[in-house]
């Protein structure tokens, strides 16, 4: 009885002992975004192919808007996008892009030249990224408030009050 | 050419009054107006035009402009290119492949530069085919969007249980894909299999990777059929419009049902046309155009960006995709030439 005993408490330390190592050679699993959970962060690379962490840019109201190039209405965002820095500006304000088709800065730095816009955007064509965030189409905003808490998704074409309205949402301390 | 709903009356008398198209076959309509399912076929005069609006200077432009094909379910004729810009035709090798394309390598295309292709398509609900010469087990492979994990899988076990006949699972992963998928509108879905499951939301390309990944996993070869769906034949118009973007783009599958028999199935229309339901499964409205088989796509000569979907004109700037809606747009124009009703 005592072996049997020996032998199940072996097992189990094997397992634990297993579990541990495996969450630390893995990380710490990336949460998907859900509303009122803090923003899942990546280290991703932008059009310069320069790294940076996501993380460090979220310390204001922010928006992340994914994106790719064959979607019209995503196009259109973008200049919305523009307008809504202009009127309530870059200190009060981030917008975070992450163009889906891309894998690295080149296709970034593409795009934004041709839509002319200076936010920063990144290479989000990552199962992590995609994941997490769940995006299985475009166009998807996210709006964090300044404690990096997702309070609202929105997963379609959206008009320029009703961007405001969200703005206006995450903007209040 | 004015534009007018083509009425039950229309449809129905088309032939007699000469308004340009007739009707052949049984009364396909009833009372409460034209009955989508007992459209045999449609014979249209397409013009696809791809415009640009700006492109980037001194870079080059590759252009790949899909040729729909012709094969049992669809009969393109009288198919012509306009363009000033130098193309290629397909390669005789290259033409006995399942998808065919119009190349062009330019420079510094102006303003409002078109590309058009204009060809006539009959398009004939068929249902389920015979296809001696197509070897199943190429269609064993999913694309990078259609994997299966642990939540897809165990969805299959639980819904097809023991049964064995491809027919039969495939029938029941229909109704349930159908069943627990809401589709979604106004969007560019990815058409990835895993995610689809999960939010149990889509489009055509998100039911479609699901139930393809389905299938797969249980070993049963799906062809992926990529094009564009036009209005109902209830709701088209005798000429009408619409734009080719991913919204406008339309995926569907035949699934190898054994022997030399392929099914064609369209679970996102099911989805949207309940009344359509049953007939969705064997059966496709003939408003549709195939312009390619299958996903990720290598075109020919390659492309430099990953295709998921190859329904329309793909265009890359030193490489890159240029932008849809910014750099350039493409439009499909339809005039309905006959319509025939079921036998």
């Amino acid at each position: 009885m005592n072996g049997v005993l020996a032998i199940a408490l072996r097992t189990l330390l094997t397992l634990l002992l297993t579990s541990f190592l495996t969450t630390l050679t893995s990380g710490k699993a990336v949460a998907s975004v859900k509303e009122g959970e803090p923003a899942p962060t990546f280290v991703m690379v932008d059009e310069n192919n320069k790294e940076v962490d996501l993380k460090t840019l979220i310390d204001k109201p922010t928006i992340i808007y994914f994106t790719h190039n064959a979607c019209h209405y995503c196009t259109q965002i973008i200049a919305l996008l523009k307008r809504a820095e202009t009127k309530f500006g870059s200190k009060n304000l981030r917008i975070i892009g992450i163009n889906i088709m891309a894998k690295d800065g080149k296709l970034v730095k593409a795009y934004k030249k041709e839509l002319g816009f200076v936010f920063p955007m990144f290479a989000g064509n990552r199962q992590d990224v995609l994941k997490a965030y769940k995006i299985n189409y475009v166009p998807v905003l996210v709006f964090i408030d300044a404690q990096g808490v997702v309070k609202s998704i929105v997963g379609h074409y959206i008009h320029e009050k009703e961007l405001h309205d969200h703005i206006t949402d995450i903007s209040i301390k | 050419m004015s534009e007018f709903n083509l009425s039950r009356r229309e449809f129905l008398m088309g032939s007699l009054a000469g308004a340009g198209f007739l009707l052949a076959g049984e009364r396909v309509s009833s009372d409460a107006g034209l009955n989508d399912a007992q459209v045999k076929s449609i014979t249209l005069k397409i013009t696809y035009t791809t415009e640009f609006l700006r492109c980037p200077k001194d870079e080059e432009i590759d252009i790949w402009l899909p040729i729909p094909p012709s094969d049992m379910e669809q009969e393109i004729t009288d198919l012509k290119i306009e363009t000033k810009l130098p193309y290629r035709k397909p390669s005789k090798e290259y033409d006995q492949k399942q998808n065919k394309v119009f190349y062009i390598k330019t420079k510094n295309i102006n303003k409002g530069e078109k590309l058009t292709l204009r060809y006539t398509i009959k398009r004939t609900n068929i249902g389920t085919v015979e296809l001696k010469d197509e070897d199943p087990q190429q269609h064993l492979t999913p694309s990078e969007w259609e994997k299966w994990d642990n939540g897809i899988t165990q969805y299959v076990d639980t819904t097809v249980g023991k049964v064995t006949e491809p027919a039969v699972i495939a029938r029941k992963l229909y109704d349930g894909i159908v069943e627990r998928t809401t589709y979604m509108h106004k969007i560019c879905t990815r058409g990835v299999s895993t995610l689809a499951f999960e939010e149990k939301s889509g489009r055509s390309d998100d039911f479609h990777a699901l139930y393809r990944s389905m299938l797969m996993y249980k070993g049963i070869p799906v062809k992926w059929q990529q094009g564009t769906i036009l209005p109902y034949p209830s709701e088209m118009k005798k000429s009408g419009r619409i734009e080719a973007d991913c919204i406008n783009a339309h995926s569907w599958l035949m699934f190898h049902a054994g022997g030399n028999r392929w099914v064609p199935v369209d679970l996102s229309e099911a989805k949207r046309r309940p009344d359509l339901k049953e007939f969705y499964f064997g059966n496709l409205v003939p408003n549709r155009i195939r312009m390619s088989t299958g996903r990720g796509l290598t075109l020919e000569p390659p492309q430099k960006e990953i295709l998921n979907t190859f329904a329309y004109t793909n265009v890359e700037a030193d490489g890159i995709p240029l932008i849809y809606g910014h750099n350039y747009k493409n439009f499909i124009q339809y005039e309905i030439v006959k319509m025939e009703g079921q036998n």
